[in-house]
C-alpha cells in the first residue's frame, strides 16, 4: 500500500505529492468513519461539496479517492464542476469528459483516465457546456452514475461550491452521501447553516463535515493526542539508546 | 431550541463557567472571611418584679396579659433616650442614641416576665461594658420614676461570637451559583456574536451535523520540485 495523497497546487500530474505523517492519518480517519458510516448506510457513491470556493474541497476529494484506491478499491475521481474544470488545465486539454457524456451519450469508459495511482481512475469534467444545470438534472446523468457504480467500488465526485451554482445541490441529491468541506476559522456561520438546511431540503444524505485547513500547530495540539505520545515515548527511546 | 442543544450551548466553554464560579466563589469567602469585621453579642436575661409583697394581678391570663404590657414599658424604657445618653456618657461611645439603639434588641420570652437584652458590638469587652451600663442606668431609670415594678437578673451578662457561619457558606454558594449563571450567559453571548468555525464541537454545535475528519495544512514543500 502506498501513501501518495495529492496536492492541488500540482501542476501536471495528479498524484506525485507526500505528505506528512499527520496529513495522511488525517485521510485515514476520514476513510475509517466512512468505513464505519458505511456499516449501516452503504456508500458508493460519495460527493464533496463546500459553501464557497477555496476551503480545500477538491483536495480532499481527491486525497479520499486516493485513500480508498490505497485501500484497494477501485475508485473513480469525477470533476464535476462543469463551469469551472480543476484538473482540466492541469492535465492538458481533455475533450472527453463528464460533459461530452451527458451532452453527446459518449461511452464514459472512454473518458476515464488512469490517474497513476494503483486503482484509481479519473473522469474529468470535459469541454466547457452552457446548460450544465439541465444537464446534471437529467436522467441521464443518474443513468451514467448507475453505470459507472457498477464497474467501480467508489466513485468521489468533486462538486462545484454550493454559494455558486445549483449544480452540486444537483449533484448531492443523486448520490449516495456527501460530505461537507469546511474551511477552518470560517466566519460565515449562517451561510452554512443554510447551506445545511438547503441539503437536507435536497434529501441529500449527509455523511458529515471535514474541517479543512487546520494549521498543523493547533492539529496537533487538539487532535492528536495518540501521535504525541507515540513521539515523545519514541523520543524517549532514542535517547536511552 | 431542544434541552440537548441548549446545555451543549450552556456548558460549551466549560472553563469559563467553571472560572467564574470559582472566581465569584473565592472572591466572596475572602471578603466575608478576611475583610468582615466579627461580630461579638453580650446577653442578659431579667424578669420582671412587681412591688413587694404584690401579684400582677388575681388570674393568670390578667397576669400573662399584664406582664406583656409591663414588658412593652420596659423594653421603651430600656431603650429610651435618657437611658442611652447615659451608657453614651458612661461607656464612652461614639455616635448617638440612635446608632446605639440600632445595637440593643430586647425581646420578652413569651407567656413570661422574663426579658432578653441582647447588645451587638464588634469588641467583646464594649459589648460587655454596654450592657453592665444598660441595666444600671435602666435600673436608675426605674427608681427615679417612682416606678412600683422592679426587675431581677436571671443570667448575667455573657458575650459570645456572633453566628455567622451558615451565611458565610451559604453567600459562597449563591457567588458561585451567579459565578456560573454569569458564565452560562456569557456563552450563550460568545455563541451569538463569535460565530466562527475553529473546532470540531462548534462545527458539530452550529450546524448539527457530525465532524467525520480534521485535515491539517501540509507544511511540507511539493516533493516533485525537489525533483526536478
Amino acid at each position: 500500500m502506498t501513501n501518495n495523497h495529492v496536492s492541488k497546487k500540482n501542476s501536471n500530474s495528479l498524484v506525485q505529492f507526500e505528505f506528512e505523517t499527520d496529513v495522511q492519518e488525517a485521510y485515514h480517519f476520514l476513510r475509517g468513519n466512512i468505513s464505519f458510516y458505511e456499516r449501516n448506510n452503504p456508500l458508493k457513491t460519495i460527493c464533496v461539496v463546500s459553501h464557497s470556493r477555496c476551503e480545500g474541497k477538491t483536495a480532499v476529494a481527491m486525497n479520499l479517492a486516493v485513500s480508498f484506491a490505497n485501500c484497494g478499491q477501485k475508485t473513480l475521481f469525477i470533476d464535476s464542476d462543469l463551469r469551472k474544470p480543476v484538473y482540466e488545465k492541469r492535465l492538458g486539454s481533455t475533450d472527453k469528459g463528464l460533459a461530452t457524456i451527458l451532452f453527446r451519450n459518449d461511452d464514459p469508459n472512454e473518458s476515464i483516465l488512469n490517474a497513476q495511482v494503483e486503482k484509481l481512475f479519473y473522469l474529468p469534467c470535459g469541454r466547457d457546456v452552457e446548460n450544465t444545470y439541465e444537464m446534471l438534472s437529467s436522467s441521464r446523468f443518474r443513468d451514467v452514475l448507475d453505470r459507472l457504480s457498477k464497474e467501480y467500488d467508489k466513485i468521489i465526485i468533486d462538486t462545484p461550491a454550493l454559494s455558486n451554482v445549483i449544480d452540486g445541490y444537483e449533484i448531492a441529491s443523486v448520490t449516495d452521501g456527501a460530505i461537507i468541506v469546511i474551511r477552518n476559522r470560517f466566519p460565515e456561520t449562517q451561510r452554512l447553516v443554510n447551506m445545511v438546511k438547503q441539503l437536507k431540503m435536497a434529501n441529500v444524505n449527509i455523511i458529515g463535515a471535514v474541517l479543512n485547513k487546520v494549521p498543523m500547530n493547533e492539529y496537533r495540539r487538539k487532535y492528536t493526542w495518540y501521535h504525541d505520545d507515540w513521539q515523545v515515548s519514541r523520543k524517549k527511546k532514542a535517547s536511552a539508546v | 431550541m431542544g434541552l440537548k442543544l441548549f446545555l451543549k450551548t450552556a456548558f460549551s466553554r466549560l472553563w469559563l463557567v467553571v472560572l467564574l464560579s470559582v472566581a465569584a466563589a473565592l472572591c466572596v469567602g475572602l471578603f466575608t472571611a478576611g475583610l468582615s469585621v466579627p461580630q461579638f453579642e453580650s446577653t442578659m436575661k431579667i424578669m420582671i418584679a412587681g412591688a413587694e409583697g404584690e401579684g400582677f394581678s388575681t388570674s393568670v391570663f390578667d397576669e400573662i396579659r399584664s406582664a406583656q404590657l409591663i414588658g412593652a414599658d420596659f423594653s421603651e424604657i430600656i431603650t429610651s433616650h435618657s437611658v442611652l445618653s447615659s451608657v453614651i456618657n458612661d461607656t464612652g461611645l461614639k455616635g448617638d442614641v440612635d446608632t446605639l439603639k440600632e445595637l440593643i434588641q430586647v425581646q420578652q420570652i413569651q407567656d413570661t416576665r422574663i426579658l432578653v437584652i441582647t447588645v451587638t458590638y464588634t469588641t467583646q469587652e464594649k459589648a460587655m461594658e454596654i450592657i453592665d451600663s444598660l441595666q444600671r442606668n435602666f435600673k436608675a431609670k426605674l427608681a427615679a420614676m417612682g416606678s412600683p415594678q422592679s426587675f431581677m437578673i436571671v443570667d448575667e451578662p455573657m458575650v459570645h461570637i456572633k453566628p455567622n457561619g451558615s451565611y458565610y457558606i451559604l453567600y459562597i454558594l449563591l457567588a458561585a451559583f451567579g459565578g456560573m449563571v454569569l458564565g452560562i450567559t456569557l456563552n450563550f453571548i460568545l455563541d451569538e456574536f463569535i460565530k466562527r468555525i475553529d473546532s470540531v464541537d462548534i462545527t458539530e454545535r452550529l450546524l448539527g451535523i457530525q465532524v467525520i475528519g480534521v485535515i491539517p495544512n501540509s507544511t511540507l514543500h511539493r516533493s516533485d520540485k525537489n525533483d526536478k
